[in-house]
C-alpha cells in the first residue's frame, strides 16, 4: 500500500532534556484505520500534533504524502490534507453561531463562499446538527459541541482525519453515532488515525500503534493486541473485560484461545469443552451481598425535585422534572444517565449548592429546603467533587489548596496540618512530597487526587462525586476505585457517584438510579442488574459485555456464575468446572512469594 | 503591528474576562463613597501587555474602554472621550514599567506593571473628566481611596497569575501548614 | 439568603430580538457605521436644541425598530438611583460657570451646570437606546463581521483590521463559557465552606480577598484554554495576516445608501444647529 504518513526515528521535547517522544518511526498506508493507545502522558497527542505539523520533530523527520513538515512552504499544503479534532471541544470552537465556525477552516483555505455554503450544509447534515445551525456554541450541550468540532473537520474534506479523545464527552449512544460517521468515511477512503481509550473504537481499527513513554512498544491488529492482556495492563491500559476473562481461561484451560474478545466467540470455545460445569455444586453468592441490612438509616432523602436554570430568561431551561432519591448510611450509590440527562443537577442538590425549586431535599437531619437551614453544617458533612475537578484547584500550592476548607472552618493551624496530611494520604499522594508542590506541576491523575484530598480534608459523612474517573487512564481511575472502596469500608463514608461507566457501577455501587431525560427511573441493586442485563436494555444502555458473557453463560448451565469483575468472572467459571484459578503473578508478588 | 495567532487567541480571551467582569459585576468591588465601586476590569491589560507585549496591551486597552462605553450607566462614562480614549494608553504604559525593571526583577516587574496600569488608568480618566469640564480636580480627589483599592488589588492579580503562568516561584513557595509542625 | 450561581443570567451578549423592520433589514456594516456617526455627533453636542432633537430621532429609530423601549432600556433599572444621585451631584457641584440660578452656602446651580446635567442624561437615554436598538437587531456574529468591514479602510495604516475583529469573535465567544466556569469555581468553593456571600457586602478587605481565589484561576483557566485554542486553529489552517475568503457576502441595498445619506445628512445638521 501506497504510504501516506511516514515517521522516521521522531525525536521531541517540549523543555529541554525531557524527551516526550523518543525514537518513533511508523508507516500510516493511505487509507488505513490506525488506533493509538497508550497511558496519560504517555505522548499520544504530541504524536498526533506532529501528523500536521503543528509541532516539528527535534530530529529525525516526519512526511505527509511525501511533503516533510520541517518545510514551511509546505505547511498550508499538509494542513489542507490533514484535519484534527481535539478532546475538548470547547476549545477549538471559534467563532459565534455554529455555521461560521463550520466555515472558519474553508476561509482559511480560500475556499470560494459559494462552495463554502454548500460544505457547511453538507457538514452539519451528516452530523446532525443543521436544526441548530445559528445557535450560539454556548448553548450547545457538551456532545452536540463535540459534534461541532468534528463537523468543523468534516466540512472540509480532508484525505487524513485525526481524531485525538475526539469522543470523551459523549455518553455511549453519541459515540455510537461518531464511530458510525467515522467507519463511513474510512470506506469513503479516509485515512483515520484515532487516539482513545475506549476499547470499541479500538476494535473498529485495522491497525493499533501502543505508545509508552514515548516510544512505539507494540503495533499490531486489535486482536494481536488484546491477546498479549498482562503486558496492556503494565502499561497501565485497559483490556476489554472479555479479553480479560479469556486471558484468564486460556492459562488453565489452552483450548480456550486467548483471543475471543467477544462474549459470542467466548462462548463457542466454552461450549466446545469436554469438561461440563457442575450443576450441582453453586458457588456461595454472599460475597456478591455486601448489602449490610443493619445499614438502614437514611442520611440523604430527595423527593420529587425538579429543577428549572435561568428562569425568568430566554434561555429558561427544564433541566429537572422529578427525582427521588435515598442515600442509606454506609452504601455506595451509582448514578447513570446520558448526557443532559440531569445527573449533575441532581448532584448539585445533594449538598445545598442548589436548594430545591419544589419538592424537598433533607440532608444529614437538615432540610435543605427552608431559608434557614444550617448550610455550614450541610455542606461540613457532604462533601462534593465537581465534574473536572482538576480545574478546581484554586490556590497554587497543593498543600493550601487541600487546607482552604478547614481554614475556612476557621481550624488551628496545627490540627489544619493534621487534616491535609490524612487527606493526602488518604488519596494516594505523600504528605511531604506533595504539600508545597505547585498544583501546574501535577498530571492529570495527580490533580484529580489533590482535588478529591481538598473534599476529604472536612472529614465528610457523605461523598458526592460528579464523574470521578473521566478522562482517567485505566490504571489511575481503578485506583482511585479502590481508594473510594477503602474510604467507604474503614471510614465508614457513604458515596454517591456518577458515571458513564457501568462496569465501575459494578465495581463499587450497591445500588444504582438510572436517569432519563430529567427523571429518575427507579433505584436497582446491583444483584438486580447482574440478574438480567435487560434491565439496562430498557433504559437504552448498551448491556456491558461482561453482564452479557454471565447470562449466556448461565443459559448455557453455568449456573452460579455472578461475577462483577473479569476476575471474579472467570473464577466462577473455573470453579464451577471445577477447576482451581491461578493465581495472578501480581497478586503472588504482592503476596511475597 | 504584527499580531500571531497565540497573540490574537491570548488577547480574545483576556478581552473575554475583561467583559465577563464588568457584566456579572464581579469585578466591581463596593468602596463606600459616592464614586461607587473599584474595579478590577483593568487587570486583563496590564497581564495582556506583560505576558504578550504593547501591542496586545493596546488592544486590550481599546476592547476594555469599548464595554466600559457600552455598559455604564455613569453619565460620564457614556462619553467615548472619557471612557475609551485614555484606555488605548494603560496596556502601554505597564509594558514600558515592566520590560524597564524586569532584568532586575522578575516579580516586582510584575508588580510595577500592575501598579503603572492600575495609577495611569486612574490618572487618564480622571484627566479626561476634568477635560471635559464634568467635574474639577477637587472634586475628583474622592477617588483616592478607591484608587488605592485598584491600585492594590491590581498588583495582587497582576503578580500573582504572570508568577503562576510563567511559573516563576513567588514568596518562601512553602503552603501555610508548612510552617506548623504537628 | 441563598447564593446564586447562574452567572449566565447577566450575560446578554448575543440577545436578539428576531424581527422584519427596517432596521432589521439594513446592512450591519451600514447600521454600524451609523451608530459610529451618530454617537460621536451626540457625544459633542452642547446646546439644549440639537441635544433635544438628536434625543426626539432617536425616540423615532426605536420606533421604527419594533425595539420595546422598556426592553431597551432595561439596563438601566438597577442603577436608577444612583444615576439619580450623580446627576445632582453634577448639577450641584459642577464648575460654576454663567448665570447662577440658585445657591446655598458652598452649593450652586448655574446655567452651566444646568445645561451639563440635562445634556449628559439626555446623552445617556440616547446612547442606551442606540446600543440596544443595534444589538438586539443584528445578530453577534453580522456584529463582528460589520466590524470587520467597517474598519477596511484602517489597513492602509497597517492595522490588522480582520485580526482585531476576530478577537472580538473569539471574545464574545468566550464571554459565557467563562461564565459559566467561574460559576463552577464558585460552587467548588462554596462546597467546601467558603465563597462570596459569606463576605459582609461593605467589608472592602474581605470582598476583596474573597474575588483573588475566584480570578485568579479563571484568568489561569483562561490562558491554558488559550493555547488549545491555538492549536486547534492553526490545524485548521489559520495564518494571521494573510488573505481570507468570507463566507458570508454582503451586498449594499438601495436602501443602505439611503440610510447612509440621511444619517450623515441629520448629523452636519445637529452640529451646525
Ligand atoms: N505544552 C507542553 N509543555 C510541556 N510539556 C508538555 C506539553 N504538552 C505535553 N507535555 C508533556 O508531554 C508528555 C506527553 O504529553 P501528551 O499530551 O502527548 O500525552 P498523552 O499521551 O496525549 O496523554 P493524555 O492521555 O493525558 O492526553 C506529558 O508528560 C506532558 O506533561
Ligand atoms: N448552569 C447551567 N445553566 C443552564 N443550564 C444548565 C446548567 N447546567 C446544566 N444545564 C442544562 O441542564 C441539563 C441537565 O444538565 P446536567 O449537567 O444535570 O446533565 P448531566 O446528566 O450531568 O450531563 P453530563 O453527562 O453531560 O454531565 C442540560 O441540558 C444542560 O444543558
Ligand atoms: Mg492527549
Ligand atoms: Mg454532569
Amino acid at each position: 500500500m501506497e504510504s501516506i504518513i511516514s515517521i522516521e526515528e521522531l525525536a521531541f521535547e517540549y523543555l529541554d532534556g525531557n524527551l516526550v517522544l523518543k525514537d518513533v518511526s511508523l508507516d500510516i498506508a493511505k487509507g488505513s484505520y490506525v488506533a493509538l493507545l497508550g497511558a496519560n502522558g504517555s505522548g499520544k497527542s504530541t504524536l498526533a500534533r506532529h501528523v500536521n505539523g503543528i509541532l516539528v520533530p527535534k530530529s529525525g523527520r516526519v512526511q505527509v504524502a511525501g511533503m516533510d513538515t520541517q518545510d514551511d512552504a509546505k505547511k498550508m499544503e499538509i494542513r489542507k490534507l490533514v484535519g484534527m479534532v481535539f478532546q475538548h471541544p470547547d476549545n477549538q470552537i471559534v467563532a459565534t453561531t455554529v455555521e461560521d465556525d463550520v466555515a472558519f477552516g474553508l476561509e482559511n483555505f480560500n475556499v470560494a463562499p459559494k462552495v463554502i455554503e454548500e460544505r457547511v450544509t453538507w457538514a452539519l447534515r451528516e452530523t446532525g446538527l443543521s436544526a441548530v445551525r445559528k445557535r450560539p456554541p454556548h448553548l450547545l450541550s457538551g456532545g452536540q459541541k463535540q459534534r461541532l468540532a468534528i463537523a468543523g473537520a468534516l466540512a472540509m474534506q480532508q484525505q487524513v482525519l485525526v481524531l485525538d479523545e475526539a469522543t470523551s464527552m459523549l455518553d455511549a449512544k453519541g459515540r455510537d453515532d461518531v464511530l458510525q460517521m467515522v467507519r463511513h468515511l474510512h470506506q469513503n477512503g479516509t485515512t483515520i488515525i484515532t487516539v482513545t481509550h475506549h476499547m470499541e473504537e479500538v476494535l473498529e481499527a485495522d491497525q493499533v500503534v501502543v505508545l509508552n513513554q514515548g516510544m512505539v512498544v507494540m503495533t499490531g491488529t486489535p486482536r494481536e493486541i488484546f491477546r498479549n492482556s498482562r503486558r496492556l495492563r503494565q502499561l497501565n491500559l485497559d483490556v476489554p473485560a472479555i479479553a480479560q476473562v479469556s486471558a484468564k481461561l486460556h492459562e488453565v484451560l489452552p483450548a480456550v484461545s486467548a483471543d475471543a474478545i467477544t462474549p459470542e466467540e467466548l462462548m463457542t470455545d466454552l461450549a466446545a469443552l469436554s469438561t461440563r460445569p457442575n450443576h450441582g455444586k453453586a458457588a456461595s453468592n454472599t460475597d456478591l451481598c455486601d448489602d449490610d441490612p443493619t445499614a438502614n438509616d437514611e442520611i440523604i432523602q430527595m423527593q420529587d425535585v425538579s429543577h428549572v436554570y435561568l428562569q425568568g430568561t430566554p434561555l429558561e431551561h427544564h433541566a429537572l422534572r422529578r427525582a427521588d432519591l435515598t442515600l442509606r448510611s454506609g452504601e455506595a450509590l451509582a448514578i447513570v444517565g446520558a448526557t443532559g440527562s440531569g445527573k449533575s443537577t441532581v448532584m448539585q442538590h445533594l449538598n445545598g449548592i442548589y436548594r430545591p425549586q419544589r419538592g424537598t431535599v433533607w440532608a444529614v437531619d437538615v432540610d435543605l429546603g427552608s431559608p434557614h437551614a444550617n448550610i455550614a453544617k450541610v455542606r461540613q458533612e457532604i462533601g462534593m467533587l465537581f465534574q473536572n475537578p482538576e480545574d478546581q484547584l484554586f490556590e497554587q500550592l497543593v498543600g493550601d489548596d487541600v487546607a482552604y476548607g478547614p481554614l475556612q472552618m476557621r481550624m488551628d493551624l496545627k490540627e489544619v496540618r493534621r487534616r491535609v496530611r490524612w487527606a493526602l494520604e488518604m488519596v494516594g499522594l505523600d504528605f511531604d512530597t506533595f504539600k508545597d508542590r505547585p498544583v501546574f506541576a501535577l498530571s492529570g491523575g495527580e490533580k484529580r487526587r489533590a482535588a478529591l484530598a481538598g473534599v476529604l480534608a472536612l472529614r465528610p459523612k457523605v461523598l458526592v462525586l460528579d464523574e470521578p474517573t473521566a478522562g482517567l487512564d485505566p490504571r489511575s481511575a481503578s485506583d482511585l476505585l479502590d481508594r473510594l472502596r477503602h474510604l467507604k469500608k474503614e471510614e465508614d463514608v457513604s458515596i454517591v457517584f456518577v458515571t458513564h461507566n457501568i462496569e465501575e457501577v459494578l465495581n463499587l455501587a450497591d445500588r444504582v438510579i438510572i436517569m432519563h431525560d430529567g427523571q429518575t427511573k427507579g433505584t436497582y441493586s446491583i444483584e438486580q442488574i447482574m440478574d438480567g442485563p435487560s434491565l439496562l436494555l430498557d433504559h437504552g444502555f448498551e448491556a456491558p459485555p461482561i453482564l452479557v458473557l454471565q447470562q449466556m453463560l448461565r443459559e448455557q448451565g453455568f449456573g452460579s456464575v455472578f461475577g462483577r469483575t473479569p476476575d471474579e468472572v472467570s473464577d466462577m467459571i473455573l470453579q464451577s468446572l471445577g477447576l482451581a484459578s491461578p493465581k495472578d503473578a501480581d497478586v503472588l508478588a504482592e503476596e511475597g512469594l | 503591528m504584527k499580531l500571531t495567532t497565540r497573540k490574537i487567541v491570548i488577547t480574545a480571551v483576556l478581552a473575554a474576562i475583561s467583559i465577563l467582569l464588568g457584566v456579572t459585576r464581579l469585578g466591581y468591588i463596593p468602596v463606600p463613597n459616592v464614586a461607587g465601586n473599584a474595579t478590577i476590569m483593568g487587570v486583563p491589560v496590564y497581564i495582556g501587555a506583560v505576558l504578550e507585549g504593547w501591542p496586545v496591551g493596546l488592544i486590550l486597552g481599546f476592547i476594555f474602554g469599548l464595554s466600559s462605553f457600552l455598559g455604564a450607566t455613569v453619565p460620564m462614562f457614556k462619553d467615548p472621550i472619557v471612557s475609551i480614549l485614555p484606555r488605548l494608553l494603560i496596556g502601554i504604559t505597564p509594558y514600558l514599567a515592566y520590560i524597564a525593571v524586569r532584568k532586575k526583577n522578575e516579580i516586582l516587574a510584575y508588580g510595577l506593571a500592575g501598579l503603572v496600569g492600575s495609577v495611569s488608568n486612574t490618572v487618564f480618566v480622571v484627566g479626561a473628566i476634568i477635560l471635559r469640564g464634568y467635574f474639577t480636580f477637587h472634586q475628583m480627589l474622592v477617588v483616592i481611596p478607591q484608587a488605592i483599592a485598584e491600585a492594590i488589588l491590581s498588583v495582587i492579580l497582576t503578580v500573582a497569575v504572570c508568577a503562576a503562568w510563567n511559573r516563576v516561584q513567588i514568596g518562601s513557595g512553602r503552603s501555610k501548614i508548612s510552617n506548623v509542625t504537628d | 439568603m441563598a447564593e446564586d450561581f447562574e452567572l449566565l443570567r447577566y450575560i446578554t451578549i448575543g440577545q436578539y430580538l428576531p424581527g422584519e423592520s427596517i432596521v432589521h433589514r439594513l446592512d450591519p456594516a451600514v447600521k454600524l457605521l451609523s451608530a459610529i456617526i451618530v454617537i460621536l455627533t451626540v457625544a459633542f453636542l452642547n446646546a439644549y436644541l440639537p441635544n433635544i432633537t438628536a434625543f426626539v430621532l432617536i425616540l423615532g429609530l426605536v420606533a421604527l425598530s419594533g425595539v420595546p423601549i422598556g426592553y431597551g432600556l432595561s439596563g438601566l433599572r438597577p442603577a436608577i438611583w444612583f444615576i439619580f444621585a450623580l446627576l445632582i451631584l453634577e448639577l450641584l457641584f459642577s464648575p460654576v460657570k454663567g448665570v447662577v440660578l440658585w445657591s446655598y452656602s458652598f452649593l450652586h446651580i448655574s446655567q452651566y451646570s444646568l445645561r451639563l446635567t440635562v445634556t449628559s442624561l439626555l446623552r445617556l437615554i440616547d446612547f442606551i437606546l442606540l446600543i440596544s436598538v443595534f444589538t438586539l437587531t443584528t445578530r453577534t456574529n453580522d456584529v463582528t463581521r460589520a466590524m470587520e468591514r467597517v474598519s477596511k479602510p484602517l489597513q492602509y495604516l497597517k492595522i490588522p483590521t480582520r485580526e482585531l475583529a476576530l478577537i472580538m469573535t473569539i471574545a464574545l465567544r468566550f464571554v459565557p463559557t467563562f461564565a459559566m466556569e467561574m460559576e463552577r469555581l464558585m460552587k467548588a468553593q462554596a462546597s467546601r465552606g467558603g465563597g462570596l456571600t459569606k463576605v459582609a457586602k461593605w467589608n472592602i478587605v474581605a470582598q476583596a480577598r474573597a474575588r483573588l481565589p475566584l480570578v485568579i484561576p479563571l484568568f489561569l483557566i483562561a490562558l491554558r484554554r488559550a493555547e488549545d485554542l491555538v492549536v486547534a486553529m492553526e490545524s485548521r489552517g489559520y495564518v494571521p495576516n494573510q488573505k481570507r475568503t468570507m463566507y458570508r457576502e454582503y451586498h449594499l441595498a438601495v436602501r443602505d445608501w439611503v440610510a447612509l445619506a440621511v444619517v450623515v445628512v441629520v448629523s452636519a445638521g445637529l452640529i451646525l444647529i
